[in-house]
């Protein structure tokens, strides 16, 4: 019965429920926006980190020259102090039904780079033909599709690798994020956020081996991932590069890439705090005025509620918790809201994606700052005697 | 007539923030007859207020013990008490403890909503006890536009809609005109000689005469009652 008092509350104070309903509307989505952009911008660095990228050096060749590159190879395997060298190779998939750009990741330090996905899982390092597609291909494929395709290596380079295959790959999973380790040009102040790039249509393959068992083997990358020996630092390996190649803009130590990056986002990091901060600070200074005041107006009511028969905590309660069903209906509305705007444009933010870590992170945020924005005067209130709202004297 | 209430030693002290203890009632004896009309007296601050507030149990003794129709033998919860306050007693008040953005009818509802009553069964008790009082016509009424009088028919309705054995009224005709008070006072007397039982604080000697029993109360103490012959 309490709770239909609690309904009937609601249902007298429909003007304020809507109010803080459009209130709580607006603080959730600015705050999934918020959390998805922080989301965003350190996902490269996280992917970066965990796969241990950031021990690594970066020569990106930038002539289209083959011969070229393959002399370039073989000048860093011999360079002193390096200890590997791994490339990814490149080339097209299709069959009748659809085609797309194959990044094959053969090597180990490419293989383990995790990139957040949509559906499935990640391929096994050890297994073949396994591709995650990016999210776009979820409405042709399932995971654990398997597609027959014809490959061909873009190449150029050696006619015996222009003939077509026929690959049988399985679909392990799709790209949450469309930016992978794939076709980066490099500059002076280049980053994480070009070594990643968002390139349409691109998959990620491991280990390609045709129908018949024999490795496939597709055009090599002008990326040069290199690990330097355990007693030599990026640096130290770095530096030896430039030497040879006579260009800082070509090679770039983990590091290095890392610190770029930082600084590149460092504004826009800046302003999303900012922002949050902003919609925090307004959000808890209403949520308090409007507990505050409603506590205060409404303290005679619930006197009268008190005289008649329910304790004092209830007759609290019958006047915040309709902030909750705000909070919780204006949640509700915001996050369907989103889920209808996938793939449109808000605020410049391309491609809006709803992911269900988002969604929870928000309402954990939302539910703190109603929670620090209304238990304050809950609590003092429930502690103050009604008893003193009877007394003439 | 059987002891219906029954205080022994109540003693009720406030420890405010920061603040000397205040000792408002001091050893409180006191018995109620069912169906007794008792008027308690005595000045501001003497604890008339705070001795119907314990026995409304709007709040709780510090020590002592209570009868009220059987033994209580623990501090009651908060549920408990709210409970009683909606089953066992209906309250009058000086500035009549009504919602004044409510209407009448929505007043007098709100303890039958509390007990549980369904919608049906509360409109028609509302409409009898309306008729009875003859407040039908404010029923829609918001309390806001009405007159003292008519506020105090509807806080007397609302103190009466759960058939309550005991009434307590704390003065009761204090914000009202001389003739208002007349009329609320013939109503009090009503109500009584329909067998309820009625504690009413008061400062008026008039309203006080209506009681069976007076209490004067002075410095949390009851100092001396007069009985009706």
């Amino acid at each position: 019965m309490f709770d239909s008092f609690v309904l009937r509350n609601i249902r007298r104070d429909w003007l304020s429920t809507i109010i803080l309903t459009l209130f709580s509307f607006v603080i959730c989505t600015t705050a999934y926006q918020f959390i998805r952009g922080v989301d965003r911008i350190t996902y490269l660095s996280r992917v970066f980190f965990e796969s241990g990228l950031n021990e690594k050096v970066f020569y990106i060749y930038q002539e289209d020259d083959v011969p070229g590159l393959m002399s370039e190879l073989a000048v860093v395997q011999n360079l002193e102090g390096v200890k590997d060298v791994e490339q990814y190779r490149i080339g097209s998939l299709s069959s009748d039904k659809v085609s797309c750009t194959a990044v094959i990741y053969d090597t180990p330090s490419l293989k383990s780079i995790r990139y957040d996905l949509a559906k499935g899982s990640q391929p096994n390092p050890s297994g073949t033909n396994e591709i995650l597609l990016p999210i776009e291909y979820d409405l042709i494929f399932d995971v654990g599709d398997e597609i027959t395709m014809s490959f061909s290596n873009f190449d150029l380079v050696f006619d015996n690798l222009t003939e077509v295959r026929t690959v049988q790959i399985r679909v392990a999973g799709f790209l949450k994020d469309p930016n992978v380790l794939a076709f980066p040009t490099s500059y002076a102040k280049f980053s994480l956020g070009h070594l990643f790039t968002a390139t349409p249509n691109t998959g990620i393959l491991y280990n390609l081996v045709d129908i018949d068992g024999n490795k496939a083997i597709g055009e090599l990358s002008s990326t040069l991932v290199i690990t330097p020996e355990d007693n030599y630092s990026q640096n130290e390996i770095n530096d030896a590069l430039v030497d040879i190649v006579r260009s800082k803009s070509y090679v770039h130590s983990g590091e290095a890439l890392v610190e770029r990056y930082w600084v590149e986002n460092d504004k826009v990091l800046f302003d999303i705090f900012a922002d949050a901060l902003a919609v925090t600070f307004l959000s808890l200074s209403v949520l308090l005025a409007g507990t505050y005041l409603s506590l205060i107006s409404r303290r005679k009511e619930m006197s009268v509620w008190y005289l008649s028969g329910i304790p004092w905590k209830n007759c609290v309660q019958a006047v915040v918790f309709p902030k909750f069903f705000a909070l919780l209906f204006g949640f509700s509305c915001a996050m369907i809201w989103l889920y209808r705007q996938i793939g449109t444009e808000i605020n410049y933010m391309i491609d809006v994606s709803f992911r269900w870590s988002y969604v929870l992170i928000t309402f954990g945020f939302v539910a703190a700052v109603f929670l620090v924005g209304v238990l304050p005067f809950y609590v003092s209130s429930i502690r103050k005697s009604p008893v003193e709202l009877f007394r003439k004297d | 007539m059987t002891t219906y209430i029954e205080l022994k030693g109540i003693r009720k002290t406030y420890h405010p923030a920061r603040k000397v203890s205040v000792e408002a009632l001091r050893s409180v004896d006191l018995e109620i007859k069912k169906g007794e009309m008792i008027a308690i007296t005595g000045v501001s601050g003497s604890g008339k207020s705070t001795l119907l507030h314990i026995l409304g149990f709007l709040e709780h003794y510090s020590e002592g013990s209570m009868f009220f129709e059987t033994a209580i033998s623990h501090k009651l919860s908060a549920t408990e008490m709210a409970k009683m306050r909606n089953q066992k007693i209906g309250f009058i008040m000086q500035d009549f403890a009504l919602i004044p953005y409510r209407s009448a009818y929505e007043n007098i509802e709100l303890p039958l909503i509390f007990a549980k009553v369904p919608r049906k069964d509360r409109r028609n008790r509302i409409r009898v006890l309306s008729e009875k009082l003859g407040i039908k016509d404010l029923l829609r009424r918001k309390v806001n536009q009405m007159s003292g009088g008519q506020k105090q028919r509807v806080a007397i309705a609302r103190a009466l809609i759960n058939d309550p054995e005991l009434i307590l009224a704390d003065e009761p005709t204090g914000a009202l005109d001389r003739k208002t008070k007349h009329d609320v006072m013939a109503l009090i007397k009503s109500i009584h000689e329909e067998g309820k039982t009625i504690v009413i604080v008061t400062h008026d000697p008039e309203v006080a005469e209506l009681a069976d029993r007076q209490l004067h109360i002075d410095d949390g103490t009851i100092e001396y009652g007069v009985c009706k012959l």
